[in-house]
């Protein structure tokens, strides 16, 4: 006997708590085959096509421009033969049978419940058939700033925010001029929130630095990288260094620093059709090709407009360049649950085009301070330097270290890298000794 | 042609001395392979008893089956004379009888079955003999076992049900005075046939030494059996020449040479030089043809199940129409196998009439369905091995075992047997068996009747294991397990379910739904993102609702369930997915947690979500045993208040 199938948005694959109905392809009460394109929904980060995963008839629950909380039901596939339930059973039954037949009220837990008539909030403003907590009933009085806690730990429990205007206005116009409001994209939206707890959390604090790497942009022509650019070999190195430098991979919490496990590199991309900051996954692991060819693809899908929303989870770090606008120098800003920004700039120094990069390194200043963020631009110039060296000086000798060997590229010392199973391979180019790592990138 | 013989060697036929020299042949072959280096295992050679199997062998009809035991070679031979698949099977190849999986005391061919437990294949053997006499065949099972296993109690379980139920079963001993290393002096009392007589089954007594005498016996006894549709037993007396297995023998040497003396064999080769050699040649000639075919074809391997990736679930809305108490799904399931199956067949202890089994279970089928719903005797291990000859012969049989705690005594059936038959004999067979038994305490029965031993039976590769629960509807399921069996099954019922209501109707805010499988995996949810995952099974599930529901109205804590119904092998899917949602993943189960459900359920959790931050507990039965006091039984199993104790500390935690 086939049974009636739930159409969900499911929570792995949004960082939201609503999703908002942009459009339906189907008409409620109609036949669909598995795998049609049914339904389409805006997230914060992109776009989601609903496909339905059997066939059957759709039967809509929620309306287009509908906020629908994740992991609520936006329509149900009835198999085409059992085409509609038994009317007597759901005449019998206390409860509906479904949601699309009609939802029980919201059920409001006893606290929710006061907070609601303290707020003077009716019961009905909550969606039927939904669970509404007093953290629920406060953000939509407007008394709960919608609060995500990034833990490094544990996801914390569901606090839900409020979306719409119902909340308490966050500015005020000046007085005696005439105001058009103009709805934002509600990636836009949630960029500026992102930013905006970003900076509520930060203590935020930068340095920069002036990296002479001419040639750089040869060198990564030669490498074939020339359609991701500097950037490429910036996050490459940059992935590695933050091994050397956890403090700025990482985030504050109430008097601790919550080290990531994990290096994501999130990087800004802005071709016309809006800012978009996809990620890197385990960047510090890939090679300089890997990192390139992944840089390419987020470039082809945003220009078609097809970034998955898994694309843009789970950044540790952030990398911005400007240089490419003709930007010589930019205060970046630091996103939530993130503890440093590298903001990219670039100057044309000279008739040859020789190429001068502006290095900014935007922290969190509970974390480290300015002389840190120094070294770690410092060591960062250095390394691109070594790249833009390989092209000039091919056959330097080989560099003798004066302490225990490490690997020039990754820093990483032979005892860590003998716990990572890799070896130190002496090297000619770059001078002194490269980590099979590190080789195997390239 | 006849070869007349003086005495002690009377009339037996040409084709009989061809038969024993081949037997011979075969044997002393393997023994010779073995101390060569080109054997590996263990054989058991039947030198001195040849004539045990060629006397029965002779009075078969096509569809008798032999059932037998370690010493199985003369058996298997004096039926089918293939020495080409057993030599193959015995080296391991994938050309033998059993693709070189069974070896030595596991084959299977030609209605001849062997398993290497003592006395475990009798009961086995009875089920065959069952559904002959069921299916009203003119046909007998005959089952060999050695004396030394008259010591295992289920030779006595069977002779038994064999005697009440008027089974078309031969048992035949041989009876060769050891066991191993053992003296049948040092372990029997009393005499031997007598034990079978005092069941009431015609018993007779011959032995190898006399073959003629012996064929003429086994021709009686086999007739009895036949045309009486009754069991018969025969005790014969022989001698095993050679060792235990390949070198193990501490008998005196002059008892050796004396049996060696009076071996018919010896005796026909005495008196008949020139026919012995013919018969010696051919046989020699046969038995190395059949290493040379083996030597040539590829030795048996290992092959890893075929399984298919991890897909993630597609979810249906559950909906059960109707209200009916889990009780009554379950008769409504049997009571549609029964009239819609003429293969099926239900056996337990008190599951007749109207009193209808401990719980009520089958009330009034025995009534419906006269003949196909019979009460055993108290031997669990019997029911068990019953239902697996059934199974063996393409029946359908339903056991109930009245208290799950009694698993035990089947085990032998479901560990040794059941689950192996299928693998072990090469996928000739399939047992289409399914074992019913309710499981878990709360009811005050004390330590040995309230147990959930499920664990135990868990993890046996070939089987499966379900758990009903009262949110997908049991009636369903059974039908489709019914429809479906193709292996062994374990289906535990929850005492303490078979009162409640099966309905979707689960804690308000909440809906029930299920994974689209045979045996689904309920998932019971809200539209918030959960905090806490919790895994269960069975009669946890209730408890898991009310935690649910006490979580979000006290706590503001919205919880997920996710309660399997196919708990082996395990789909963990269903799980992972929501534990990646909520970081937190408590599994609960009545049982004891060492080396448990929810043991393995973390293990598979952790394997497959590296990387992602999660949090895990288990909760379960205090580690001793359960005691009959209402409140200390309460306080020793996982309650409504402990779970919520722990999701708040692991909430706490995160
Ligand atoms: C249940 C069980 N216990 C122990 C053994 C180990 N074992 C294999 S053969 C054997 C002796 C069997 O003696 P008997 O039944 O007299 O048969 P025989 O070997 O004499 O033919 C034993 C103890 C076994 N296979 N099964």
């Amino acid at each position: 006997m086939a049974e009636t199938i739930t159409v969900t948005i499911p929570h792995e694959t949004v960082n939201d708590e609503t999703v908002r109905i942009l459009s339906w392809k189907v008409a409620s009460g109609s036949r669909v085959e598995k795998e049609q394109f049914i339904c389409e929904v805006e997230t914060s980060k992109a776009v989601m096509e609903i496909h339905a995963p059997d066939g059957g008839i759709v039967q809509y629950a929620a309306a287009v421009g509908d906020e629908v909380p994740v992991g609520s039901i936006i329509c149900e596939i009835i198999p085409a033969t059992q085409k509609e339930p038994e009317p007597t059973l759901v005449a019998t039954q206390p409860e509906p049978k479904a949601p699309v037949t009609g939802l029980p009220p919201a059920r409001l837990t006893p606290l929710a419940r006061k907070v609601a008539a303290e707020c003077g909030i009716d019961q009905a403003a909550f969606p039927p058939g939904t669970l509404v907590r007093s953290s629920d009933v406060l953000s939509k009085a407007g008394k709960l700033a919608p609060k995500v806690e990034a833990g490094l730990e544990l996801p914390t429990p569901n606090q839900q925010s409020g979306t719409g205007r119902e909340g308490q206005s966050e500015n005020a116009p000046v007085a005696g001029v005439p105001v058009e409001w103009v709805d934002l994209a509600r990636r836009k939206v949630l960029e500026g929130r992102i930013l905006r707890i970003g900076r509520a959390a930060c203590i935020q604090s930068s340095v920069t630095l002036i990296c002479r790497a001419p040639k750089l942009r040869a060198r990564v022509d030669k490498l074939g990288l020339s359609t991701a650019g500097p950037n490429a070999l910036i996050i490459f190195e940059v992935a590695r260094l933050l091994h050397k430098y956890p403090m700025f991979n990482a985030l504050y919490d109430r008097g601790r620093m919550g080290r990531y496990r994990e290096v994501n590199i999130g990087w800004a991309i802005d071709g016309g059709q809006g800012l978009v900051v996809p990620v890197i996954k385990h960047a510090d692991q890939k090679s300089l090709r890997e990192i390139a060819s992944i840089m390419e693809q987020h470039v082809d899908a945003y220009v078609d407009n097809s970034l998955a929303p898994g694309d843009f989870l789970g950044g540790t770090f952030t990398v911005s360049d400007l240089s490419g606008d003709g930007v010589s120098l930019f205060q970046p800003l630091i996103s939530q649950g993130q503890s440093a920004i590298l903001g990219v700039g670039s100057d044309i120094a000279s008739e040859s085009g020789e190429q001068t990069l502006h290095l900014t390194l935007a922290f969190d200043h509970q974390l480290a301070e300015g002389r840190r963020a120094a070294q770690l631009l410092r060591d960062l110039s250095g390394r691109l330097k070594v790249h833009a060296e390989i092209e000039r000086t091919p056959m330097d000798g080989p560099h003798s270290p004066e302490s225990e060997p490490f690997c020039v590229l990754c820093q990483r010392d032979g005892s860590k890298l003998r716990k990572l199973g890799a070896i130190l391979v002496k090297s000619e180019i770059p001078p002194g000794s490269v980590c099979s790592i590190c080789l195997a990138g390239y | 042609m006849t070869i007349r013989l003086n005495s002690p060697i009377s009339s037996v036929s040409s084709e009989a001395w061809a038969q024993a020299f081949l037997i011979r042949s075969f044997e002393q072959r393997l023994l010779r392979l073995f101390s060569e280096g080109k054997l590996f295992g263990t054989v058991h050679t039947c030198i001195g008893q040849e004539f045990t199997g060629i006397a029965v062998a002779r009075h078969l009809l096509a569809g008798d089956l032999i059932v037998s035991n370690h010493r199985c070679h003369g058996h298997y031979l004096s039926r089918t004379g293939d020495v080409d698949g057993l030599m193959a099977e015995v080296m391991g190849r994938t050309n033998g009888i059993c693709g070189g999986r069974g070896g030595s005391q596991h084959i299977c061919a030609s209605g001849v079955f062997s398993n290497g437990v003592q006395g475990g294949m009798l009961p086995v053997s009875a089920g065959m003999a069952l559904s002959q006499k069921l299916t009203k065949a003119n046909n007998i099972t005959v089952a060999f076992i050695g004396d030394g296993t008259l010591g295992e109690g289920i030779v006595y379980e069977t002779m038994n049900v064999a005697s009440n139920w008027l089974l078309p079963l031969l048992i035949v001993v041989e009876c060769n005075g050891v066991a191993q290393s053992t003296r049948q002096s040092q372990t029997l009392s009393g005499d031997v046939v007598k034990r079978a007589e005092a069941f009431g089954i015609a018993a007779y007594r011959g032995n190898t030494w006399a073959p003629a005498e012996l064929t003429d016996l086994m021709k009686v006894a086999v007739r009895h059996v036949r045309e009486n549709s009754c069991p018969a037993f025969v005790c014969v007396d022989t001698y095993r020449l050679m060792a235990h297995s390949k070198g193990d023998d501490d008998r005196p040497r002059e008892e050796l040479e004396h049996y060696w003396a009076i071996d018919p064999l010896t005796q026909f080769e005495a008196e008949h030089p020139d026919e012995a050699l013919q018969l010696w040649n051919r046989s020699e000639e046969l038995v190395s043809k059949a290493v040379e075919a083996a030597s040539c074809a590829p030795f048996a391997s290992s092959e890893r199940e075929d399984r298919s990736g991890p897909t993630s679930p597609l979810w249906r809305r559950t909906s059960i129409a109707g209200k009916e108490r889990v009780v009554t799904k379950i008769h409504e399931a049997l009571r549609d196998h029964l009239a819609t199956d003429n293969r099926s067949f239900l056996l337990g202890e008190d599951i007749e009439g109207s009193y209808g089994g401990a719980f009520k279970v089958t009330r009034d089928l025995s009534i419906q369905f006269p003949g196909r719903v019979r009460n055993t005797p108290i031997s669990e291990a019997e029911i068990v091995g019953l239902a697996n000859g059934l199974a063996l012969s393409g029946m359908h049989p339903v056991c109930e075992i009245m208290f799950g705690d009694f698993l035990t005594l089947a085990a032998d059936q479901i560990i040794n047997h059941a689950s192996k038959f299928r693998w072990m004999y090469n996928d000739q067979v399939t047992v289409p068996l399914v074992i019913r038994t309710p499981m878990g305490g709360k009811r005050g029965y004390g330590a040995t009747h309230s147990q959930c031993l499920e664990k135990h039976f868990l993890g046996l590769p070939g089987t499966r294991v379900l758990a009903l629960h009262h949110r997908y509807d049991p009636q369903a399921l059974y039908g489709r397990l019914f429809a479906t069996v193709d292996r062994p099954t374990l289906v535990i019922e929850n005492k303490t379910l078979y009162g409640d209501y099966v309905t979707h109707h689960t804690v308000p805010g909440f809906w029930c739904e299920h994974t689209e499988e045979d045996f689904p995996t309920t998932r019971i949810r809200s539209h918030a993102r959960p905090d806490i995952t919790i895994a269960c099974y069975g009669a946890c599930l209730v408890d898991a609702e009310k935690v649910m529901d006490r979580l979000f109205e006290e706590h503001e804590v919205v919880a997920e369930i996710i309660c399997p119904t196919q708990i082996y092998p395990l789909r963990i899917e269903p799980i992972l997915e929501s534990a990646r949602v909520s970081g937190r993943l408590l599994v609960v189960e009545e049982g004891q947690l060492f080396c448990g459900f929810g043991a393995e359920v973390l293990a598979a959790v952790h394997e497959s979500c590296t990387g992602t931050p999660l949090l895990t507990r288990r909760l379960g039965a205090a580690p001793h045993p359960l005691p009959s006091c209402r409140s200390a039984e309460m306080e020793s199993l996982p309650s409504v208040d402990s779970i919520i104790k722990v999701v708040l500390e692991m909430l706490c935690h995160g």
